[in-house]
């Protein structure tokens, strides 16, 4: 077997093609280090290739050159990382809304500091069923003294707190959902806005890829934005042929958001938008800018399908206006309520001997009120069964009992705070499963994609030994050359 | 499995976070002693609370009645054994007639009875402190007349109050109205058997006054041991009622109390138990902490620097 050299020239040749490759490998591992903390950033390797070159008397090796610098990327990984994100969109919003919603429905246990041996303990704070049970027990309490003018005085004051703690409710429901609503509005905005950076980082990656220069940061870059989107709602990304990325609603493929280098309502794309109305059914919605409304619950998933949960069915509508979540529940309640205290109250006979009227105003949560003439006047409450009996006061007692004997009251309103409850431990409970199902996703990835500095130093120390050998290797060759030039001269 | 450099970071912060939290969260329902405030923090628990509580509302607006109606009851017995008191020295008086029948003696009996009457009169009156005739009926009148007629107007309706569920108990009595429409039964007035507690004290005054011994024996002195027995019938009713007041208030009590025990063990926190989770959380965060200081500062960074040195 022969060996073809290189000659002194090839063996220059050889030794820059290798300072040239350790110096891309060297500047490549320096990116990676550089970018350790860089969100979304994907490590990228240089790959090392024996330099072949064919002559007329056959191959010569070279030595060594780069031949791409590559990302070390999973599309496999990549795309069920974009799943997640858009599940855990969904579970992180949701948690915090439900949560939110609670709050502002203001329902909660506060101690009086009480030993454990005391009776009661505890009392709602600030709260409706407060409100209500503190009402019931004033019509008890009028019961035992039909002529008290105190005692019709306090039922009065308790009758326009639980009025106005019902309806100061029902209008803070309906501000957590126009904040809901204005949430998903500024969301579609963002998809929006991040629709056009991915069709834009389309062209850039096509651009640059035909000018045979890496597109790995742009690459890198649109799988982030693509992350982003994913969190927002629930979408497919499908990778095409040309490099580029097309997106589309995954509830709705015919909802097209990129489509190569179209985008927010170019060519055959769309853009989202969103119309919320207080009095709608349901209340928030969600639009393509040429398909129009969307379907109900679409999007599914994502913040901006946590939003539509949350405001259409969480919180809901009120009576007139579908009648479903707590706005919806919160209405019964309250109409039950004014249904049946006017009736019993008009039942009876107040301490004129005259027939009871109306007690409550008002048909529902939002317009509850106590009567202007129970207000003005407290000796009307009908608290007697027989007219000109002032001192029966079983009619009051008949009012009294309907916290008990009427299930659309106060059982109905604390299976409403139970349900409640149960909805925001579970979106809490989804949540925490949901950010663990994403860190594990997220650990397989960085596993493949995530820089080690510890594993940088160490191709840096073998990059940087390859180097000196190398330029060792061009010193020894130039010395051969000084050899060789002063062989003549001696 | 390949390990990046922030997974590392990421698992010390994540382990502290989830720590953090439950340290918070633990440190919270020690401090304010309730483990559920909102309904999320445990719904089946703050469900069964929410119901109990209303029905300590209840119990205590039964408590409140009770207290009313304890009252009530006790002011009825005492105006009963009162008018019980005054019939009864009558009918002794009238009784001694038959050993005295002098007519000065029967006219300071029938000064002595007379007073008696204004008494009974005056008892069947009286108002409550609401100011309310207590005897009269539900329709709040005085049940007679300063000479002692019966008022028409006056119902004669008793009323009753409900101490518990299902517990309904006569907190009121009436004089009882003959002259009602329809006539009414009570203490001064019984229908069935025709006693008439205001008209036989006051034939009895006429018979002293008018010097009539025989009709004194034997009409008044029979009559007005009648009235006697109606009267004690209702100190027998009044004191049942009292009694039955008192056995509400009894069953009351130990329902507040049981409620409030229930309420307690669903919403209160357990401070043993809390307190032992506190030390595994802060064992569990400390271990975190350790783990993190002693990983996150190793690097092959700090081993090349005291390579190229030596």
């Amino acid at each position: 077997m022969s060996v073809q050299s290189l000659g002194l020239n090839g063996s220059l040749y050889m030794g820059a093609q290798a300072l040239q490759a350790n110096q891309i490998a060297i500047q490549t591992t320096g990116n990676n280090i550089s970018n350790v903390n860089t969100t979304g950033y994907v490590r990228q390797r240089a790959n090392f290739a024996t330099d072949v070159q064919d002559t007329s008397t056959g191959e010569i090796d070279y030595g060594t050159q780069v031949t791409s610098v590559e990302n070390l990327t999973s599309n496999l990984l990549n795309t069920m990382v974009q799943q997640t994100l858009g599940s855990q969109g969904y579970a992180d919003n949701q948690s915090t809304l439900t949560s939110t919603v609670q709050d502002a429905l203001g329902e909660q246990f506060t101690s009086n500091g009480s030993s454990s041996t005391s009776a009661t303990t505890q009392a709602g704070e600030g709260a409706i069923q407060n409100a209500m049970t503190t009402f019931f027990t004033d019509f008890q309490n009028l019961a035992n003294n039909p002529t008290s003018t105190s005692a019709r005085q306090v039922l009065v004051s308790d009758a326009q707190t639980l009025a106005t703690s019902i309806s100061s409710a029902y209008q803070r429901m309906q501000s957590t959902q126009s904040q809901v609503a204005s949430d998903a509005s500024s969301i579609t905005t963002q998809v929006n806005q991040l629709s056009t950076k991915i069709a834009s980082l389309n062209q850039q990656i096509v651009t640059l890829q035909a000018s045979g220069t890496s597109a790995n940061e742009e690459e890198d870059a649109r799988q982030s934005d693509i992350e982003s989107l994913s969190s927002l709602v629930n979408v497919t990304a499908t990778t095409q042929s040309n490099g580029m990325v097309n997106v589309a609603l995954a509830d709705n493929s015919g909802v097209v958001l990129v489509n190569g280098i179209d985008s927010n309502g170019t060519g055959t794309t769309q853009s989202l938008s969103t119309t919320y109305s207080a009095t709608g059914n349901p209340p928030l919605t969600v639009s393509g800018s040429t398909t129009g409304t969307l379907g109900a619950g679409v999007p599914s998933s994502g913040s901006l399908g946590s939003d539509l949960d949350v405001a259409n069915n969480v919180i809901g509508s009120p009576a007139a206006n579908g009648n479903t979540g707590i706005l919806g529940q919160l209405d019964s309640v309250a109409s039950a309520l004014i249904t049946a205290v006017n009736s019993q109250n008009a039942a009876g006979y107040d301490l004129s001997g005259t027939k009871g009227g109306t007690f409550f105003s008002g048909t529902g949560a939002a317009s509850i009120a106590v009567s202007s003439g129970i207000v003005s006047n407290p000796s009307t409450i009908a608290a007697s069964g027989t007219a000109g009996s002032t001192l029966d006061g079983s009619n009051a007692l008949a009012i009294a009992n309907l916290q008990t004997n009427n299930a659309a009251i106060l059982p109905a309103f604390q299976t409403m705070i139970s349900n409640l409850g149960e909805t925001v431990s579970t979106a809490a409970s989804n949540a925490t499963t949901q950010d663990q199902i994403t860190t594990q996703v997220q650990d397989q990835r960085n596993a493949v994609s995530g820089v080690s500095i510890d594993e940088e130093m160490t191709n840096l120390i073998n990059f940087q030994q390859s180097y000196a050998a190398s330029a060792r290797f061009l010193s020894t060759i130039a010395s051969m050359y000084d050899t060789l030039l002063n062989t003549g001269t001696q | 499995m390949r390990i990046d450099s922030n997974a590392l970071t990421q698992w010390v912060v994540s382990g502290s976070q989830s720590s953090q939290i439950q340290l918070a969260q633990l440190e919270q329902d020690l401090s304010t002693g309730n483990d559920v405030t909102q309904a999320s923090d445990n719904p089946l628990a703050y469900s069964q609370a929410s119901q109990t509580q209303a029905s300590l509302s209840q119990l205590n607006a039964y408590s409140n009645a009770i207290s009313t109606a304890t009252t009530s009851t006790s002011a009825n017995n005492s105006a009963m054994t009162s008018i019980y008191n005054a019939v009864s020295q009558a009918s002794e008086n009238a009784t001694s007639v038959a050993s005295d029948t002098s007519t000065a003696n029967m006219q300071d009996y029938a000064t002595e009875i007379s007073s008696l009457l204004t008494q009974v009169i005056s008892t069947a009156n009286q108002k409550d402190v609401n100011g309310n005739s207590m005897f009269g009926g539900t329709n709040n009148q005085a049940p007679l007349s300063s000479t002692g007629t019966f008022n028409a107007s006056a119902n004669g309706t008793v009323n009753s109050t409900s101490l518990a569920p299902g517990n309904s108990v006569q907190t009121s009595i009436v004089t009882g109205n003959p002259n009602g429409s329809p006539p009414t039964d009570g203490f001064l007035y019984d229908s069935g058997t025709g006693v008439n507690v205001i008209s036989a004290l006051q034939q009895t005054i006429s018979d002293l006054n008018a010097g009539n011994a025989t009709a004194v024996q034997t009409t008044d002195v029979p009559a007005l041991n009648k009235a006697l027995d109606l009267v004690s019938s209702y100190v027998g009713s009044t004191a049942a009622s009292m009694s039955a007041v008192s056995t509400a208030k009894t069953q009351n009590a130990s329902q507040v109390a049981s409620e409030g025990n229930n309420l307690n063990s669903l919403t209160q926190t357990n401070v043993a138990t809390a307190s032992v989770q506190l030390q595994q959380i802060q064992n569990q965060y400390e271990a975190t902490l350790e783990a993190g200081s002693r990983i996150l500062g190793l690097s092959i960074l700090n081993y090349l620097g005291s390579t190229s040195t030596s």
